[in-house]
């Protein structure tokens, strides 16, 4: 399927007018025949899988929990709004810092390409410290536009798994509680 | 590593402690089943918390492993 999409993705960029190359750089390009493709492999093989086996994961558990017992159940949902927040929430931001993640990469990308094809004029003219400082400027947004996204996701991702924690141990406190005949 | 050993033993020693956290609520869960529904009520509190300690500590322990890496990028 990858290669499938792939190849039809290189004979659609053949097909495209030369103008079209006028307005973008080799790398750019080739950061979407590469990168982009394989973004695509990952959503296709683990988003699939993982959100299947989720869902069925939830729909299951739920159901049987429900059946044992409803008082409980509904005390380890607790925490489902607001881990229906948080996940809103990410997903609603995401897209501005992955594009500009993606585009800084796409940046890096595109002058790494043409410094390594253009290699010997910039050997001729001497330019190696300012490709080299022009380099170290792309990659340097590179390494923002990344540090953002990971500092959002270390603090996404752990709030949200304690989230569902928080409804562990109230299945377990709870639980416990009536278990020990308190409450009663 | 070599570069930034303080940052790589970081990483390591909060990620081994993070993970080290996930025996603890298994164990509370025992304990509960074995020692509070006997009667032993008023260990439930302690146990619920410290459940609830170690799954702050391991959500709080994993970013910093993964944060203790990013000064790497910074060069």
């Amino acid at each position: 399927m990858i290669f499938d999409l792939r190849s039809d993705l290189y004979a659609h960029i053949q097909q495209l007018p030369l103008a079209w190359f006028d307005n973008r750089a080799t790398g750019d390009i080739m950061t979407r025949l590469l990168e982009d493709v394989t973004a695509v492999e990952r959503v296709l093989i683990d988003g699939i899988e993982q959100g299947v086996i989720a869902v069925l994961q939830i729909a299951i558990v739920t159901t049987m929990l429900f059946f044992y017992l409803p008082w409980l159940t509904w005390l380890a949902l607790i925490p489902v709004p607001l881990l229906a927040v948080g996940a809103l929430a990410y997903t609603f931001s995401a897209p501005g810092r992955y594009r500009a993640q993606r585009k800084a990469s796409s940046a890096m990308n595109a002058l790494l390409h043409d410094n390594l094809a253009g290699i010997r004029q910039i050997k001729t003219y001497v330019r190696e410290r300012e490709e080299h400082a022009r380099f170290n400027g792309a990659s340097d947004d590179l390494r923002q536009a990344t540090m953002t996204v990971m500092r959002v996701w270390a603090a996404y991702n752990p709030a949200m798994s304690f989230l569902g924690a928080c409804g562990a141990v109230a299945v377990v406190g709870f639980g416990g509680a009536r278990g020990a005949g308190m409450g009663k | 590593m070599r570069r930034y050993p303080w940052m790589a033993t970081g990483m390591l020693a909060c990620a081994v402690l993070g993970t080290l956290m996930v025996v603890v609520f298994p164990k509370v869960t025992q304990l509960v089943i074995d020692d509070v529904r006997r009667g032993r009520g008023d260990r439930l509190l302690p146990l619920v918390l410290a459940a609830a300690a170690s799954f702050f500590a391991r959500d709080l322990l994993m970013p910093c492993a993964l944060s203790s890496i990013m000064p790497l990028n910074n060069g």
